[in-house]
């Protein structure tokens, strides 16, 4: 009789019902669910714009300069194109 | 008890709005780059730059135009191409004759063609709607030479029009070397002054090099590759200063191009190019 009446006391002394226990893991995984959501939101929406003309030192490449250099250049082989007759 | 489930419920609820909401919204911006790049893309492809109607050759093209010497080189282009795809046709017609096809209509078109030729030799460089004149012509002689083609395809079989091409792919006249000779000359004039402005902003002139250029005695290539070992032995500030500046012209140059090409959309006349050089 005795030992029959031990075991809603001593679930209550522990504090955790089986029903809480579920909302509190539902809790903890809406929290998880939200951190992880507004982590990926955060990071993809605040990738920076990288400049591809510029290192991360704010240097200019050889080539960039090269190629910004060779586009005020004229080739002579450039045409006007208005397609072809046959 | 209850009331803690339903709060939690609604809780969830909205944690679950508020995820969907962040996901979407980030998924659109996402979107929103890959379609700018995939615009960006078809722009180069279909050469439909924003803002206006003309393709990216065009505005490449126009982009040299503000002044006479720039608006010179593209008529000169203009004509060379004209005349090379008159030649074609010229050739053409008298093949179809060889073998008693009718030639009416493709003779009519290269008559509407050297008409335009002669448009683009009449047009000014250096007068104020040389930019639109330019656009003009080449949209007419590129609608002519579709117009030819399209009747030269529905004249002869496909096997025909290949041989045919093969046997005119490297066709010249001296009409056309004259020209081309010509075009060589200005395209050297252009790249002088664009040559003595790098060296302006750079601080250094090699004027050997740019009279050896002009002579025909080295190559555009040799110049780039000069001008790249000579950039490369500079330091970072002062590389970046040169970037910066040219970068700067360029930019200016294209404001002003696809302002040039908006304005004529929208007034149809073109915007204080063709000054004299």
């Amino acid at each position: 009789m005795e030992m029959g009446m031990a075991s809603p006391i001593k679930a209550k002394e522990s504090g955790v019902n089986p029903m809480n226990k579920k909302i509190i893991s539902l809790l903890f995984l809406l929290i998880l669910l939200v951190t992880v959501t507004v982590s990926y939101a955060y990071f993809s929406q605040s990738v920076p714009d990288t400049d591809n003309q510029t290192n991360q030192d704010g240097n200019v490449d050889d080539d960039t300069v090269s190629s910004e250099i060779d586009s005020t250049l004229l080739d002579e082989e450039d045409g006007v194109e208005i397609g072809d007759m046959i | 008890m209850k009331k803690i489930t339903n709060l939690l419920l609604v809780l969830m609820l909205l944690g679950s709005i508020l995820s969907v909401a962040f996901a979407v919204q980030a998924d659109e911006d996402d979107q929103g780059t890959t379609q700018d790049e995939d615009q960006d893309e078809q722009n180069n492809t279909t050469k439909m730059p924003r803002g206006h109607h003309y393709g990216n050759d065009t505005e490449r093209e126009v982009g040299i135009m503000n002044n006479s010497l720039g608006a010179r080189i593209r008529l000169l282009q203009l004509e060379k191409a004209l005349l090379t795809n008159i030649l074609k046709g010229v050739m053409t017609v008298q093949v179809l004759k060889g073998l008693n096809v009718t030639t009416t209509e493709l003779e009519h078109i290269l008559g509407n063609l050297s008409e335009v030729l002669e448009n683009v030799r009449a047009a000014d460089p250096a007068a104020n709607d040389s930019v639109q004149v330019f656009v003009e012509l080449k949209n007419e002689s590129k609608n002519l030479t579709k117009q030819f083609r399209d009747t030269l395809r529905l004249l002869l079989d496909n096997e025909t029009i290949a041989m045919i091409k093969e046997q005119l792919k490297n066709i010249t006249n001296d009409e056309l070397q004259n020209c081309s000779m010509r075009l060589r000359h200005w395209i050297r004039q252009f790249n002088m002054n664009q040559l003595y402005r790098l060296y302006g902003i750079i601080g250094e002139t090699n004027t050997s090099l740019i009279n050896d250029y002009i002579n025909g005695n080295i190559s555009l290539d040799l110049v780039k590759l000069q001008l790249r070992k000579m950039v490369n032995q500079m330091t970072q500030e002062k590389r970046h200063m040169i970037f910066s500046e040219i970068k700067e012209d360029n930019i200016k140059k294209k404001i002003h191009t696809q302002k040039m090409l908006e304005d004529m959309e929208h007034h149809g006349n073109g915007n204080g190019h063709g000054q004299p050089y």
